[in-house]
């Protein structure tokens, strides 16, 4: 089922990777505001504290997901004939398709990590 | 041959029967009746100019704003009329002008574009439009009296609570505004099913219009930023009106939740007017590039990236209001990584330029330019208040003045001037003057410039937002003077501009015959003006610009060689195909020009007028008008015709009526689920953030409602139940089976009412005592108001059975129905597990 669902010409599929940084993002946000206000942060510069390991484990999963992501679009790409003139319509929409999903997945990568990079400078309820 | 005047078209009518037909059923009424109409080209011309005239009023305001901040120690307007002028510039140009403009345009092209004959729910559109303007005109009204509402756009608490906003000015931007997010909600459903499912046969999604892409987009945003907005609208419209505490923080409420709401909402809207402003550029650009847009697939993933990263900005107007640095820096990060698409597109746009024989520097060129120069300094100043050190410094300070302003005037203003002089041939069949044209761009760019540039600098001078006068020799006063000049220049420019697209283009301009930018997208297809049917035969199409790509295509759609050539039993209609491929499914009937729309809308509209003046009862039976138009509306809706196919030309053939899940009435149904289930995530956030921000204060427990409650639960699942087996027995044939199950649906669902409403009362928990009761209480009233609606919908689903209208074969309208009817069931029970559970857990 989840094959399926992320099967070359499925608008969802498509954006995968999005939904994936959409999910990271939002577990970040609530570990800290939830952590922060249970008391399982930290506010000294040298602590690191359950709430920072917590969010970088997410930050960790969410990459993983994205990096499979990537792996099944690039196979998609490759299936669909990869750099070379599509032959009909049906393999120019797949590689449309694989390439968007593609390049989706990498900016997700890339926000995933834009937020993660904080959470190694900066303490989490300061 | 394709008809290069309109003349040859006339012609042409006199000796086709088909053209004929089509021209004779698509014509608008005449006289008053052409307020029936609903076809989107009557609409979306209706549409743009409403917006426009907004602009115009908000522009005035702006003036008004400048002549005041010219000199230092100014008396021209008083504080609290300052106040009211620029709350009213706010919300104006972002409320009535700049969203609204968006799906104008929207509406009125894409069809054209997309080589469909309308929307799939014109009379929504129309309603949505006299919503629109009946909203407006009442948000606007409040300033004829001088009560207009004086705390900002954004409309914080507590200055716009009932403490201390005690007049009706916070009512009339809570109300006129909550009322025209239904024309939002009402365009984006329109537009997400137009693009999806209204494409000819052979526009599969990589060969959609980039336009499209971007509505697409542009309509998911609204349905996941809108409902946080609404849902804070409500809850500060209840906050003032019957005094239950969710922002007040002395009963536990905070302040904060309103600009969590309010921006959850308002920084998604920044971009849901910015990605339609690319939308256009995107289009212009190729056409006077006189090239294929360059790295299309990667301007989808911005249109889309830029989408999802937009929902994750919302605390960057916040950076200063204390929340833990941590969550701070998410935003900050995610502010940054949004620059990543905003950036993909500008390249892209300077790629096509370069690919191109060289560029025609015309009017709308010249406004597109002048769009990406003055958005990338926009964009720019935008990562330097991403950044938490540097907004510390310049927040609310006139830095940020300019900063937007440059995002939204170049993102937003100046595409759609690009925009309406690039389409309007479309509508009048002349082109806009060059000269004209020239003009009003020079002065409207360089006044920009001159008047928004040296905001930055005030406001690095520590100058700050919303004061009504400064002192003199702060260094602050030149920059003033020249910034109210810059201002003055641009409403010149607007003028200039105005002239020539209301009166002298329409009577003195060029005739623009056939595509007269050469452009390469199916809207171009024909001669100017086009027709209100759009085209006269749906094309198959292999290509993204077909007019360039595929010559003598616009020769043979002309002739009438593709689908729906004519219409022998004169009804409107227009195809349906597949998502993705776009492959014909469905001849879909459209309505005929109807009064419901209008009716409707002044009755929803006299409903949130009479609620500001807590007229109840009027409210009532303003309601009741709303509810009988809508039964009106939709009585004859799921025709079925006999035989239940339709020639639709090339030996082909398609059925008229389809029951299923991929109609496009269950995607409007399920896309008003998803819209309203964003406000009641929305709520459930509300809930969280209270019990966060309230340590030392844990939710009350419901105490001895929990016997109430479980039977709530039993009984709203018993009606779904009865739902499911009523519309089971539908598809048998089994009458009684479907009458019976609805009634006992009906009941289960008014007895769930009432014990969910008892469970409640019997705790004693009032929603006026504190700020967790009353969030109880909204989650019982919420619930309570979906189950209202659905026992409506049962009624009159009952009185279609009666008359004959749900069959095995037609159970389109029953299966809407049932999904909403499982929602509910959803939210009650949702809710209840909320109210009672939650709180005896933590």
């Amino acid at each position: 089922m989840p094959m399926n669902v992320i099967d070359r010409d499925s608008l969802i599929g498509m954006v995968a990777g999005p939904l994936v940084w959409t999910a990271h993002f939002l577990v970040a946000y609530i570990l800290v505001a939830v952590g922060c206000a249970f008391g399982f942060g930290t506010s000294g510069p040298g602590e690191w504290g359950a709430v920072r390991t917590a969010v970088i484990i997410a930050s960790g999963i969410a990459l993983a997901i994205i990096a499979v992501l990537i792996l099944l679009a690039w196979r998609r790409w490759t299936q669909s004939g990869g750099s070379e003139t599509p032959q009909n319509e049906r393999q120019a929409r797949h590689r449309f398709m694989a390439v968007g999903s593609l390049l989706l997945c990498f900016l997700s990568g890339v926000a995933v990590v834009y937020v993660t990079v904080p959470l190694f400078f900066l303490a989490a309820c300061q | 041959m394709t008809f290069t005047s309109t003349r040859q078209l006339e012609e042409a009518a006199r000796h086709d029967a088909g053209l004929w037909q089509l021209r004779e059923i698509w014509a608008p009424p005449k006289g008053l009746r052409r307020f029936k109409e609903i076809n989107n080209t009557v609409i979306g011309e209706l549409y743009v100019l409403t917006a426009i005239f907004f602009l115009l009023v908000g522009g005035l305001l702006a003036m008004l704003i400048r002549a005041q901040l010219a000199l230092p120690e100014n008396d021209l307007l008083s504080a609290d009329w300052y106040n009211q002028i620029f709350t009213m510039h706010g919300t104006t140009m972002m409320f009535l002008f700049a969203v609204p403009i968006m799906e104008a345009v929207a509406i009125y092209v894409l069809p054209q574009m997309l080589g469909a004959r309308d929307l799939p729910f014109p009379r929504i559109s129309a309603y949505g439009y006299w919503a629109y303007l009946l909203g407006g005109l009442m948000a606007l009204g409040s300033l004829l009296f001088k009560i207009a509402p004086a705390g900002g756009w954004f409309m914080y608490v507590p200055l716009t609570g009932p403490e201390y906003s005690p007049g009706y000015g916070p009512d009339f931007w809570l109300l006129g505004i909550g009322f025209i997010e239904v024309s939002a909600v009402a365009a984006s459903i329109e537009l997400i099913i137009g693009i999806l499912k209204f494409r000819p046969p052979g526009m599969s999604l990589d060969r959609m219009p980039i336009f499209a892409w971007y509505m697409l987009v542009f309509g998911f945003m609204i349905m996941f930023g809108f409902p946080p907005l609404v849902l804070g609208d409500i809850l500060l419209e209840v906050e003032r009106a019957f005094h239950w505490p969710f922002y007040d923080a002395g009963k536990g409420g905070d302040p904060l939740l309103w600009q969590h709401l309010f921006w959850l909402f308002g920084h998604p809207e920044v971009y849901i007017i910015f990605l339609p402003g690319a939308a256009m550029l995107s289009t212009i650009i190729p056409t006077f590039a006189r090239a294929p847009l360059a790295g299309y697939v990667w301007i989808v993933l911005a249109a889309v990236g830029t989408g999802f990263l937009s929902f994750g900005l919302w605390v960057h107007h916040m950076y200063t209001t204390g929340i833990p640095m941590m969550s701070l820096s998410f935003f900050s990060a995610a502010s940054l990584a949004v620059a990543i698409p905003s950036g993909i597109q500008v390249f892209a746009w300077i790629a096509t330029i370069w690919s191109g024989p060289g560029v025609l520097l015309k009017v709308p060129m010249l406004y597109a330019l002048g769009a990406i120069f003055i958005f990338v300094a926009g964009g720019l100043t935008g990562v330097m208040v991403a950044l938490v050190p540097v907004d510390f410094q310049v927040h609310d300070t006139y830095f940020v003045v300019a900063h937007f302003h440059y995002v939204l005037f170049g993102g937003a203003v100046m595409p759609v001037l690009a925009a309406l002089h690039y389409w309007m041939p479309l509508a009048t069949g002349k082109l806009m003057s060059e000269t004209l044209g020239r003009l009003s761009f020079a002065l409207i760019f360089v006044g920009f410039n001159v008047a928004f540039f040296p905001m930055h600098i005030t406001g690095l001078r520590g100058m700050p937002r919303r004061v009504y006068t400064y002192p003199a020799d702060l260094g602050w006063d030149w920059l003033n003077l020249v910034s109210s000049v810059g201002a003055y220049m641009v409403a010149a420019g607007m003028a200039v501009f105005l002239w020539d697209w209301l009166y002298w283009h329409r009577k003195h301009g060029r005739d623009a015959g056939y595509n007269p930018w050469n452009a390469g997208t199916l809207e171009w297809h024909t001669v100017t003006p086009s027709s209100a049917f759009s085209l006269r035969s749906v094309p198959i199409v292999s290509s993204t610009y077909p007019l360039w790509d595929e010559p003598g295509l616009a020769d043979r759609i002309d002739r009438g060689e593709f689908y729906l050539a004519d219409s022998p039993d004169m009804r409107r209609k227009t195809l349906r195909t597949g998502t993705v491929m776009g492959e014909p499914r469905e001849v879909i009937l459209l309505p005929h020009p109807s009064w419901t729309p209008l009716v409707a809308a002044v009755g929803t509209a006299s409903f949130f007028g009479l609620a500001i003046f807590k007229l109840w009862w009027l409210c009532a039976a303003a309601a009741l008008v709303v509810i009988a138009a809508g039964v009106v509306w939709m009585w004859d809706t799921e025709p079925l015709p006999e035989p239940n196919r339709y020639d639709i030309g090339r030996g082909e053939t398609c059925p008229m009526h389809v029951n299923g899940t991929e109609t496009h009435g269950f995607w409007g149904m399920a896309l008003l689920v998803l819209f309203d289930l964003a406000a009641f995530v929305s709520l459930i956030f509300s809930l969280l953030f209270l019990w966060t921000v309230n340590r030392d204060l844990s939710p009350p427990v419901p105490e001895g409602g929990l016997g109430w409650a479980s039977a709530a639960a039993g009984l709203v699942l018993v009606s779904s139940l009865a739902f499911r087996l009523a519309s089971f027995g539908n598809r048998r044939g089994l009458f009684i089976a479907l009458v019976v199950g609805l009634i006992l649906a009906l009941l289960a669902m008014i007895a769930g009412a009432g014990a969910m409403l008892q469970s409640l009362l019997v705790t004693g928990l009032l929603p006026t005592q504190s700020a967790f009761a009353a969030v109880y209480w909204m989650f019982v009233a919420w619930t309570g108001f979906h189950m209202a609606i659905s026992t409506i919908f049962v009624l009159y689903m009952l009185a279609r059975a009666a008359a004959g209208k749900v069959t095995p074969d037609r159970r389109q309208s029953l299966m809407n129905v049932e999904l909403f009817w499982h929602y509910t069931t959803g939210v009650a029970v949702a809710s209840l597990v909320i109210v009672h559970l939650w709180p005896r857990v933590i």
